[in-house]
């Protein structure tokens, strides 16, 4: 069977009428139209082309070169230089408030025990620090309230403990 | 000797555009070969002249963009007419949306006003009758109707364009005829 039949006679049987018309619409064109179309869409074509060309970097140094260029806009740099003075400021804030919190804490403390403190903490200084911090002296080693009596008993306890092997070396 | 777009086949065509060095060449064969059937294509479904030069614009670059994708799975034609015939339902919906929007809206009259304003339309009173009358079918009758009887379109063709059975497109074109004629007659003008 003929799927495709001529539309004359496919007409002829749905529509006599219809198919006694001239099947011509009327409508125009400006002169030398499609002329001008395919010239118009050829140059919009490769406008379009050539941009997308030009978009696309050339290579991994012109990328680098780019980011250079954007990294030193002075809007960036500006936003760049204002966030670093934020962190320094606030480095600086902190920083005093905990050596003031401890300085406080310090203060609380009676000289007494920061002297007992000290003597019964001494083997534990570092005593390459202790030295760069300078010799002490007997007043600070040896607070007042402590009398002769309870030193001498201190050495010789120490005496005995070190042994004379370390006493020979001290010397 | 440089074969003319006339001569030119559509595997001619597509080789050339393949190379990149041959792309204007095949493009502009492309253009040549089929700019004119788009046109008229485009041109019954969009009436005016300034529209249907929008949509034909469009429907070009399109194809430029899309044409290396091209896998040869249908005919060249069928698949431009499918791409004009998007662009075309596209930019008629658009213009339905600003004319819903708009308080201008004169859709009672059908498209002769539209027609008889249209410097590039010069039909006599039928043919502006006709397409008052498909002015009022819908979308897809309308397109099935302007396929069938101005462009005598192959029903397997239309099928491959429009994507759908030659069945319905029989039935469609059967419904547009009928209701074509009875506008007509109503009109007492034919």
């Amino acid at each position: 069977m003929d799927l495709e039949k001529n539309l004359k006679d496919e007409l002829n049987e749905l529509s006599p009428s219809l198919s006694r018309l001239d099947n011509k619409e009327g409508f125009q064109l400006p002169p030398r139209y499609f002329e001008k179309l395919t010239e118009h869409v050829m140059h919009q074509v490769n406008a379009d082309t050539e941009s997308s060309t030009e978009a696309q970097p050339a290579s991994w140094q012109q990328s680098l070169a780019n980011f250079w260029t954007t990294l030193w806009q002075p809007r960036l740099v500006l936003g760049m230089a204002t966030v670093a003075l934020l962190i320094l400021a606030g480095t600086f804030f902190f920083n005093n408030q905990t050596d003031n919190d401890s300085m406080l804490a310090l203060s609380d403390i009676s000289d007494e025990e920061l002297s007992e403190y000290l003597v019964d903490h001494l083997d534990g200084f570092d005593q390459e620090l202790v030295n760069i911090m300078g010799s002490p002296t007997e007043e600070t080693l040896i607070p007042s309230s402590i009398n002769d009596d309870v030193l001498n008993e201190y050495f010789e306890t120490v005496i005995d403990e070190s042994g004379t092997n370390v006493l020979n070396e001290l010397l | 000797m440089q074969s003319t777009a006339k001569e030119i086949t559509d595997l001619e065509i597509l080789s050339l555009i393949k190379e990149t060095s041959s792309l204007d060449e095949g493009f502009r064969a492309l253009m040549q070969k089929y700019q004119e059937k788009l046109y008229w294509h485009i041109r019954r479904m969009v009436y005016e002249h300034d529209d249907a030069n929008d949509v034909i614009q469009n429907t070009f670059i399109k194809v430029f963009k899309s044409i290396k994708k091209f896998e040869g799975k249908s005919k060249l034609y069928t698949w431009l007419y499918r791409i004009a015939t998007n662009e075309a339902i596209t930019f008629i919906n658009k213009k339905k949306r600003k004319k819903t929007a708009s308080i201008d809206d004169d859709s009672d009259n059908g498209v002769s006003i539209q027609l008889e304003a249209d410097p590039y339309f010069d039909g006599d009173k039928v043919q502006l009758l006709l397409q008052n009358a498909l002015s009022k079918l819908p979308e897809k009758q309308r397109l099935v109707f302007n396929m069938r009887y101005y462009e005598e379109m192959p029903y397997r063709d239309m099928a491959e364009v429009l994507e759908t059975s030659v069945g319905a497109l029989k039935a469609s074109f059967h419904h547009a005829v009928k209701k074509v004629e009875s506008y007509l007659r109503e009109a007492d003008n034919y």
